[in-house]
C-alpha cells in the first residue's frame, strides 16, 4: 500500500519552491544526549535507528573524542548520511555537556549571500544570535571566512526555540538528489 | 581547476576547486589521500569514477560508530522515521510566528483546521512538496508551530511509529518514560514519550501506512 494523504486537509498544493536555493528547508533535526551508551541503546532499539561518528568537517569534534557527534539515519540513507527517500529527516546530534539542549531544526541558508547578511535579517525580525555556549554546545560567534559542514549559527527565533544554520559550501553541484526544486 | 573528488573509503563525489579541497572527506572522514580525482565533466552525475560503497555486514555491531552505510530501512516499513518538527510560541504570538518564517525563510504557512483560530496550530511547508503537502524531495521534513501547551512539548519532533502501544512498552524497557498516554489529535493519534536523555518526542501512529520504497527498492545509492 503505497503512502497516502496523512495530513492536513487541504483545498490547495503547498507554493511551488522555484528558486534554486535550499534556504529555509529543514534539512534534519538536532538532538543531543549526556551519556553515548545510554542513548544509542535507546534510539537503536526503539526507533531501529542508524549512526556513525560525524566527521570532524561536520561536527568540529576531532575523530575518536569520547563524546562524539553522530550522524543518525531514521529511514533510507545515502553514504553520507543524508535521506535518500522523501518523507524523513535524519539527525544531528552532539553531547550536552550539561542539562540537555533544546531540540530544533537544522536549516539550510543561503549558500550565495554573506552569512553576516542573512543573519542580520534574523535579528531585525526579532531573532537573537546565540553566543552562549552553556545554552548550546554548538553556539559560535559568525565566520563566513572558510567553508564548512559544520553548524554556522544558532539563532533564537522570536518564540525562543533554537534554529542551527547551516551554510553549504560551494561544492554544491545541484546534481545531488537533494537538491531538486519546483520548476514553473 | 575544479575537479571531482571520489572517496575510496565511503564512494562519497564531491566537486571542489584544486585549492578548496578538504582535508577530510565530509561524507565518512577519510583523509584526502583516499580521494580519487578526476576532471569537472560538467556534472556530478556524468563522472566516470565510481566507487562501490562497502557492504554492511547485517551482523554489525549497532552500537559501532565507525563509518559504514547505513541499513537497509524497509523492514521496518516506516517505524522510526522522524516525519515533523515541533516548535512552540505564546499565546497571541501566531501572526509574529508566521511573519518570521514567512517572510525570513519563505516558508509556506496554513492553519490546521481543527485549531483555536487566535492561536493556531501551523502546518509549515519549508520546501517542495506533494498536492498532499508531503515533501516531495528527500532529505528534509515539514513541521508545526503550535501554542506553547503543559502537555504536549515544544520543541521536539514528531516520529511514525506503526504501533504507539509496543513502542511505549520498548520505551519503558529502554529507560525512557511514556509522559502522555494515546492521544487524538486532528484525526491522527498520538503519544508523548522522553527518551533515556530527557528529551521528550511525539510519536504518531501510522499503522497502515507503509512508504512507496519499502515495495519498490532504491538503487544506485551505495547504501540499500
Amino acid at each position: 500500500m503505497a503512502e497516502k494523504t496523512t495530513y492536513p486537509h487541504t483545498n490547495r498544493p503547498p507554493k511551488k519552491f522555484t528558486q534554486k536555493s535550499l534556504h529555509g528547508r529543514t534539512r534534519c533535526g538536532v538532538l543531543t544526549y549526556k551519556e553515548l551508551r545510554r542513548f544509542q541503546n535507546f534510539y537503536i532499539n526503539v526507533f531501529g535507528w542508524d549512526m556513525i561518528e560525524a566527521p570532524e568537517a561536520a561536527s568540529g569534534i576531532p575523530a575518536g573524542d569520547p563524546h562524539p557527534g553522530l550522524i543518525m539515519a531514521t529511514g533510507p540513507a545515502q553514504y553520507d548520511y543524508e535521506g535518500v527517500t522523501p518523507g524523513h529527516m535524519n539527525m544531528f546530534v552532539h553531547w550536552a555537556p550539561g542539562e540537555i539542549e533544546p531540540m530544533g531544526p537544522f536549516m539550510e541558508i543561503d549558500m550565495e549571500a554573506p552569512l553576516e547578511e542573512t543573519i542580520q535579517k534574523m535579528i531585525d525580525h526579532g531573532g537573537k544570535l546565540i553566543l552562549d555556549k552553556s545554552k548550546s554546545a554548538l553556539a559560535k560567534p559568525l565566520d563566513d571566512s572558510k567553508q564548512s559542514w559544520e553548524v554556522h549559527a544558532v539563532i533564537e527565533d522570536p518564540a525562543g526555540n533554537y534554529l542551527y544554520l547551516w551554510k553549504c559550501p560551494s561544492s554544491r553541484t545541484w546534481d545531488e538528489l537533494e537538491t531538486e526544486y519546483d520548476v514553473e | 581547476m575544479k575537479k571531482i573528488y571520489t572517496c575510496f573509503n565511503c564512494g562519497f563525489p564531491i566537486a571542489f576547486e584544486e585549492t578548496e579541497v578538504p582535508a577530510a572527506c565530509p561524507g565518512c572522514g577519510a583523509p584526502r589521500s583516499q580521494f580519487l580525482e578526476e576532471p569537472w565533466c560538467g556534472s556530478i552525475d556524468k563522472r566516470r569514477i565510481h566507487v562501490a560503497p562497502p557492504e554492511v555486514d547485517p551482523n554489525r555491531d549497532p552500537f559501532d560508530i565507525s563509518f559504514h552505510p547505513a541499513k537497509d530501512f524497509a523492514p521496518q516499513k516506516g517505524d522510526g522515521r522522524v516525519r515533523r518538527w515541533v516548535m512552540g510560541y505564546h499565546e497571541g504570538q501566531a501572526e509574529e510566528m508566521r511573519s518570521f518564517y514567512q517572510d525570513l525563510f519563505g516558508w509556506d504557512i496554513i492553519d490546521c483546521e481543527d485549531s483555536d483560530p487566535e492561536n493556531p496550530t501551523m502546518y509549515c511547508a519549508t520546501g517542495p512538496g506533494t498536492p498532499d503537502w508531503e515533501p516531495r524531495v528527500c532529505s528534509f521534513g515539514y513541521g508545526f508551530l503550535k501554542k506553547e501547551t503543559s502537555d504536549e512539548p515544544s520543541p521536539s519532533f514528531i516520529i511514525e511509529v506503526k504501533d504507539i502501544d509496543e513502542t511505549c512498552k520498548k520505551v519503558v524497557e529502554y529507560g525512557g518514560k511514556v509522559l502522555r498516554e494515546r492521544f487524538t489529535q486532528g484525526g491522527e493519534d498520538y503519544a508523548v514519550i522522553e527518551d533515556s536523555e530527557g528529551n521528550q518526542l511525539y510519536i504518531w501512529e501510522l499503522k497502515d501506512v507503509v512508504p512507496d520504497y519499502c515495495t519498490h527498492p532504491i538503487t544506485n545509492t551505495g547504501a540499500q
